[in-house]
Parts: structure tokens; sequence; C-alpha cells
């Protein structure tokens, strides 16, 4: 039995004239797998038009109300993602997620997104999580949501390509998480 | 199965939930975060002597939930409610705290420096940190637009604390500024403090790093208490080394005090940033004078099993008389899922009266 639970969001853009409809669904186990199969092939054939999102670990951890909300377009932002990176995290982590100011600090890039994930809710939950940084990091992460999280964890795994302008900025064409794949 | 779930925000999208001049919940709780955890603890203990609900077995039950949300550009408002619960199986009375609001506050923050104003957790190395943290109401202002350095001055009234140093148990104010930076391989942080009525002033210095695996950190505190208090000059000094290869780490450090005065923890015990070993010797210890505490541990991990295992060695004096005290310990925790945690640990307390402890935990975190 599957036990990841996977919420698909179909956006079936009906082009009659300006009007636009949306529709969400959200499906669990096998029968998530099967659908989830079925519109990437129908995706793939031109037939419809639709974006596929798995929910991810970090959103059943962070936060209910993120994640009760969270509609297609606003999953994991690599674009949001590098903006609160170089609000928050860069000055001490660096342009490129592979430096560390402080001497004990683990260097971002080498990281699992797991690893990233939990090190930043753990330091937003909890003023004694950490070691001599945890002050540093708390003050940095405190006001973070899951979906900001999940943007820029995001942008750190990808910030590389992020820097060569590999990532295309429009999510609905490229799929570029491991957790968001999107289709169209 | 089901074949299909509107999401709420499928059904808000409707307008179903909306009214023509309110704001739309969408549009209310668009971008607001709940993260919290549950948990439940079950104590058994040989000898009352030094449990502080004063009984062989309790259970207790802890909750924190914490909303935040943004109210307008860099600024966010956040609101943390907990409980804290001790059921005492001898007599089924409760104590505790009931549910109240921890902490209540806004923060604006740039790319240079934070403005947080409100209830809030103290958050300093000498303050308690766990769970039901030590708050004040007050303000912090953190800068950060000097490279490798974190500058903070925080001023706080009706500050917790969680010793009975005097007779009185008013709340009192906190001030504390703040030097954080590191040096090529090596952290250093300097905090000094003033509690109105407590400490005259208080000084924290650290500094920490780690060289291939090996991890090291040194302290240094000192204060001037209240005169009607103590006229002699308290002070704390420990080191702590440690190694760490894959799932395997170990450490040892040394802690003391001096002589004259050992108070410079207004977290009375564990739960702060000082060096300490063990689990339940470090309550003893805490502020008394001439400790000397020597301890050892190691720990590694088995894919979602860890254990652990320590001893401490401890000695300090009170009321002229010089007392033993020593630790050891085991633990085991099991990682279920990555919300859902459980642990257990015994550990066996030296003392004029042996103390053995074990203590099963479960949490959730969501």
């Amino acid at each position: 039995m599957f036990k990841i639970v996977i919420s698909i969001c179909l956006l079936v853009s009906i082009s009659f004239a300006a009007e636009e409809s949306t529709y969400v669904f959200e499906a669990k186990g096998k029968f998530a797998e099967e659908l989830k199969t079925l519109l990437e092939k129908y995706s793939k054939d031109g037939h419809i038009d639709v974006k596929v999102l798995k929910l991810s670990d970090s959103k059943k951890n962070g936060g209910i109300m993120s994640a009760l909300l969270a509609s297609g377009n606003d999953n994991a932002d690599i674009d949001r993602g590098q903006k609160i990176y170089n609000s928050n995290c860069f000055k001490c982590h660096g342009i490129n997620a592979k430096e560390s100011s402080y001497a004990n600090a683990r260097v971002l890039s080498t990281l699992s997104k797991e690893e990233l994930i939990n090190q930043i809710e753990n330091y937003k939950m909890s003023p004694s999580y950490g070691g001599s940084t945890k002050f540093v990091m708390n003050n940095a992460v405190e006001t973070v949501n899951s979906r900001d999280i999940e943007s820029v964890v995001e942008y750190i795994l990808n910030i590389d390509k992020k820097s060569t302008k590999q990532i295309n900025k429009s999510t609905n064409t490229k799929p570029n998480t491991a957790s968001t794949s999107y289709l169209k | 199965m089901k074949l299909a779930k509107l999401s709420l925000a499928a059904i808000m999208a409707v307008g179903a939930l909306s009214t023509v001049n309110a704001t739309p919940l969408e549009d209310a709780i668009k971008g607001v975060d709940l993260s919290g955890f549950t948990r439940y603890r079950y104590y058994n203990r040989d000898s009352v002597a030094h449990d502080l609900a004063n009984d062989n077995e309790r259970h207790r039950f802890s909750a924190s939930a914490t909303l935040t949300s943004p109210v307008a550009e860099n600024l966010v408002a956040s609101i943390t409610a907990d409980i804290d619960l001790n059921n005492l199986a001898a007599d089924g009375a409760e104590a505790g705290q009931d549910l109240r609001v921890q902490q209540l506050w806004f923060k604006y923050s740039n790319e240079n420096y934070s403005f947080k104003l409100g209830k809030q957790a103290l958050n300093t190395p000498v303050t308690y940190n766990y769970f039901s943290v030590a708050t004040g109401n007050g303000a912090r202002f953190m800068y950060t637009g000097v490279k490798n350095f974190t500058f903070a001055a925080a001023a706080f009234v009706d500050s917790d604390r969680n010793f009975a140093l005097t007779a009185a148990q008013n709340a009192e104010n906190l001030y504390a500024v703040a030097a954080i930076g590191s040096f090529g391989s090596v952290n250093a942080q300097l905090w000094a403090f003033k509690m109105t009525n407590i400490i005259d002033d208080e000084e924290f210095l650290q500094v920490d790093g780690k060289v291939a695996g090996f991890s090291y950190k040194a302290q240094y505190v000192r204060a001037n208490l209240d005169s009607a208090i103590s006229t002699e000059t308290q002070s704390f000094y420990g080191v702590q080394l440690g190694y760490k290869m894959d799932s395997f780490g170990i450490k040892g450090g040394y802690t003391g005090t001096s002589s004259k005065g050992g108070f410079v923890s207004l977290a009375g015990g564990d739960g702060s940033g000082f060096i300490s070993g063990g689990i339940n010797s470090v309550y003893e210890i805490s502020n008394q004078a001439d400790v000397s505490s020597l301890f050892v541990s190691v720990g590694a991990s088995f894919g979602k099993v860890s254990v652990g295992a320590g001893y401490v060695d401890d000695s300090y004096t009170a009321g002229g008389l010089n007392v033993d005290v020593s630790e050891a310990y085991a633990k085991v925790g099991y990682k279920y899922s990555k919300n859902f945690n459980t642990s257990v640990y015994y550990s066996s307390l030296g003392q004029d009266v042996d103390s053995n402890e074990f203590r099963f935990e479960a949490k959730y975190s969501f």
C-alpha cells in the first residue's frame, strides 16, 4: 500500500474567450498514482493542460493552513525562494550556498532536501535547537512559513542552475523539483 | 475510496465562506502558518526526593501551537499558546500550566536588521529555552548588516525566571546586549545582562568551532549580583570536546564554578546554553558554588533508532558541606515518522538519597 499522499491539482484551462475555470482535486494512495499516470499521458498527448502537485512532507509537517490553501500557483516558488534566500540567508551562507560564515555551520549546498527542511523547521520551532548559531538561526527563520521553507529549499537545491539561468521561470512548463512536478 | 475531495481553497474560491463586506476567509488566513507539537511523558521514580512534582509516578501532557502570519510587507505577527499539565498518579491531582498565551509578538525585518515587539521568548544563553520557554514583555533589536556578525539588544519587563534565589518571586526586568561573530574557524559570542533586583551585571563569553569532525566549546561567565543577595562575584567556566563520525558521536567536558559563588543561570538547571552533562544531575549543581563536574557521553543512530549513554561525576559545596553527585544514564529513541518520535531513558542519580528515574516520551509535531 502506498503511503504517499498526492494532491492533484487539475488546472483545466478552457479557453473560451477570457473566461477560465480551475478545478482542484485531492486524491490519495494507489488511486492517486493511477490518476497521476493517466493525467500525465493525456497531458503529453496535448489533450488537456494540467498541473500535478505532490503534497510534500514539509506541508504535512509544517503548516496546516498553508497546506489546506495550497493551490497550484502557491507551492514551492523558486523565485520567491531566491528572494527569501537573499534576504535571510546569503550573508552567512554565500550567494551560491557554498559558504559558511560561522565555523561550525554546515554548507547548505551539501545537504539534502530533507535535511534542509528539517534544519529550518527545527530552528524555527525551538530556540533551544542547534549549536552556537541557534540564536542567529532562530532569528533568521522564525517568521518564514512552510511554503517559504519549501520555496527557499527548492532555490538552494537549484541554486547553480538558477545562477546560470537554466531554470525556467515558468513553473507551468518546466518540471524542476523533487516534490512538485509540473506538466503541461 | 474517495474519488476526490475539495480542498478548503476550492471551497473558498467559490465564495462559499465570504460575505459582502467582510474579508474572505481565504484572504484572512492566506499565508498563516500553524506549527507546534503535542507530547506525552510518563515518569517513574523510586524516590520523590528530587522530583519536582514530588511524586513517584506522573503523567505529563504538553502541547504548543504557533500561528504565524504576514500582516504587511516585512511585518509578521505570531501567537503561541501552550499547555503543560502533570497528572500525579498517587492522588490524581493535576498541577502545571493551564492553557495560556505564551507569546504574542510582531516582527519587522529587512536585510540588515529586525525589530521584534511583544511578549516573546527571551532566547538568551542564560535563560530557559526549552518548552515553556522563559518569556518577557519587551523588544528585541538585531542587526546583521556586518558580514559574519550579529548584534542584538533587548529589554524585557516582567521576564520569567526559573529559580528561587530570593523569597520574592516577582518577575523582574531583564536587559541584554550581544555580539555574535566568526573569526576564521572560531565562533565567538559575548553577552551582557542586567536584571533588576537580581543581577547588577553579568557577562557570558563563548568560543567554539569544528575541525575535521572534532568540535570544541569553551565558556566563561561572571556575574555581580544585587548586594542584597551577595557581594561575592559569581563565576562559571566550562570546556567541552566532541567528535562525530557518520552516525556515531562522543563528547566529554568539564565545568566548574567559583568557591565564592556560582549563580550565573536564570534557568535554574537544564534548558539554557551552559555546557553541562547528564539528564538530572544538572539540576543538582546549577548555580551552586565550588562545582566540579566531569561528564562523558556517547551516541549513535541506526536508521530510525538512536541510542545513547553517559556518565557524570559532580561535586559542589552547600552550607559549608561538600556534596557528591553521580549520574549514569542510557536512552533509546525511535523515529516512527518524520512527525512522530518516541524515546525512553533510564537515569540513576547517586547522591545522599539515590534516585532512579525512568521516562517514556511520545511526541507528535505538526
